[in-house]
């Protein structure tokens, strides 16, 4: 049997761990390597090897994507620099010093490696049976690289795909509907269900904080205790709006961005809390404690802070009144547009429904 | 608009059930939503529709193809040559190591070989087909590392120096990796592991020459 006849290999750049976690503890490394009709993707442990062959006419599709690794990387090493340096700069101990300048340095090393590296990734390649990680190309410009050379050698098996036949019966119209509905998220291949989510609490929640900024950015200008009290009142119906609202959006097809100022919203309502607390209690302790009998008199300290009393009360306002515009604002348009994409998803299930009925 | 009716339901149908296909089975790898048709073959990194993140996505022709059938022997009629293993069903073709007619169903063809059922039980046991490979132990590193590493703390040479030694004559010629097929690595670790016996042998024959 000359099945052991050999298979001349030519190694493709790019070599990386296999890992489960941000730091791997296995010491596989994993490299790519280009055979005549198919490629090796090799895990070398030092002692044994692990081997998946792809072959170029079984590969339907190679993802890429780009993640955060190597610029948490930066951050992280950026920070040991600083530390460092500053452990070299300041300590006394001349021995120390040295030994925290050679760190530097190593870190720094580290630091620029992994700039000059680029931007990291993590690619997977797709077949009929299997959708496997390909551990070796983790850097950007590497990936590129490689899936150049591998789209030329699957092409050569497998011809070229035309765009045509991935759009194969889809109208330019249904196509051009499909894109545009693009942001709606799909069934979710986990198994997971997304709902649809209309967005009212969100549009509710939005609502009540573009209002409280400003009636807030008023107080700034014109204060009144009845104000301050409309106003407290608001913040507190609409920090329950924004917490009914994240547990709704959980697994519904709402749109990332407004998940996010979602949870924005809620860290906005956090400090302002805090702040709210750290006024009341230098509002308490100014106002002689010992002349406030009932709670409402504590209220009426409170009540009656006004931004032009000092510059920390200002300051605080000021925030949440510039806070509560920018979220509030941003919540509501990016709600309206999902309107319209759901809309426009509607419209394309309808023209999609009807051409199958036809 | 009669006339074209079958083709174009067939086009729409197809177009439907590849759209099912897309969506069903191309997704993203971080937040495994599935991504249409029209963010195939980019030239560019583009966001992801649910969660935003850069990804790209190079698809070839065999998507579109999808799983091909398995193939049925065809039942034999007449003085037709039959197959070796289902002596009912017309043999197609012969294997290419012992030569048994095959049907298309006993037919298993690997890298542009022809191979009945039992010839790649026996290459894949026996480490004959190399493209079924799916591990392979590196002596030639096991070895040079044994001769290696414990010339750190010299004493543990007493003991790894034999075993590399063994390691290397032993399997000098089993498959090594399937990617580079030098045996420099061997000659190293039987170079180092002979030296190091060899001053073990000097050292103990000095040793008790001086008792």
């Amino acid at each position: 049997m000359d099945g052991r006849a050999e298979t001349r290999y030519k190694r493709l750049p790019g070599r990386g761990p296999r890992r489960g976690g941000f730091i791997t503890a296995s010491f596989s490394r994993c490299s790519l390597y280009l055979g005549d009709d198919h490629i090796l993707a090799v895990d070398n442990n030092g002692f044994s090897e692990d081997y998946k062959h792809f072959y170029f006419s079984d590969i339907q599709a190679i993802i890429t994507r780009k993640t955060g690794r190597g610029a948490t990387w930066s951050i992280v090493l950026a920070l040991m620099i600083a530390c460092s340096l500053t452990g070299a700069l300041f300590l006394k101990v001349e021995s120390f010093r040295i030994l925290f300048w050679i760190l530097s340095g190593t870190f720094l090393g580290f630091l620029l490696v992994n700039i000059f590296k680029g931007p990291t990734c993590v690619c997977h390649v797709m077949t009929a049976v299997q959708e496997d990680q390909l551990p070796s190309l983790n850097r950007l410009r590497v990936a590129r690289k490689v899936i150049e050379t591998l789209r030329l050698a699957i092409e050569r098996v497998q011809g070229k795909l035309g765009p045509e036949e991935v759009n194969i019966g889809q109208s330019e119209g249904t196509l051009h509907a499909i894109r545009t509905a693009h942001p709606l998220r799909q069934p979710n291949a986990r198994g997971h269900e997304i709902r649809h989510e209309a967005g009212t609490v969100h549009r509710m929640a939005f609502g009540l904080i573009l209002l409280d900024g400003i009636l807030t950015g008023i107080l700034l200008l014109y204060h009144t205790a009845t104000l301050t009290g409309v106003s407290c009142v608001l913040t507190l119906i609409y920090s329950i709006l924004v917490i009914i609202a994240l547990v709704r959006q959980h697994e519904s097809d709402l749109p990332v961005t407004v998940r996010r100022i979602a949870w924005a919203s809620l860290g906005f309502i956090c400090v302002s809390y805090l702040l709210s607390c750290v006024l009341m209690v230098t509002a308490l302790i100014a106002g002689r404690p010992e002349k406030m009998v009932t709670q409402w008199d504590m209220y009426r300290v409170v009540l009656d802070l006004s931004p032009q009393d000092s510059r920390l009360v200002m300051g605080v306002y000021a925030f949440a009144a510039a806070c509560s515009l920018v979220l509030g604002t941003l919540g509501l348009v990016r709600m309206m547009r999902h309107r319209d994409d759901s809309a426009n998803a509607f419209r394309v299930d309808q023209m999609l429904g009807g051409k199958a009925r036809a | 608009m009669r006339k074209d009716g079958p083709s174009m339901t067939a086009s729409v149908t197809r177009g439907l059930l590849l759209k099912r296909r897309l969506m069903e089975e191309i997704s993203c790898t971080k937040c495994h939503t599935p991504i249409l048709a029209g963010y195939y073959n980019t030239p560019n990194l583009i966001p992801c529709p649910s969660c935003d993140v850069p990804i790209r996505i190079d698809v070839f022709p065999a998507f579109s193809r999808g799983v091909q059938p398995g193939k049925e022997g065809e039942a034999l009629i007449d003085d037709q040559a039959s197959c070796f293993y289902h002596p009912q069903k017309k043999a197609v073709i012969p294997c290419d190591h012992c030569g048994r007619f095959l049907c298309a169903l006993c037919d298993v063809e690997l890298s542009g070989k022809h191979l009945c059922p039992a010839c790649l039980e026996t290459g894949k046991k026996k480490g004959r087909i190399v493209n079924l490979d799916r591990h392979r132990v590196l002596y030639d590193n096991v070895a040079l590392r044994l001769a290696l590493f414990p010339m750190i703390t010299i004493w543990f040479t007493l003991v790894t120096a034999p075993i590399s030694l063994y390691l290397a004559i032993r399997h000098w010629k089993s498959p090594t990796s399937l990617v580079r097929r030098t045996k420099v690595r061997f000659i190293f670790a039987v170079a180092l592991a002979g030296l190091q016996i060899l001053a073990w042998t000097a050292w103990i024959v000095y040793w008790v020459s001086r008792r």
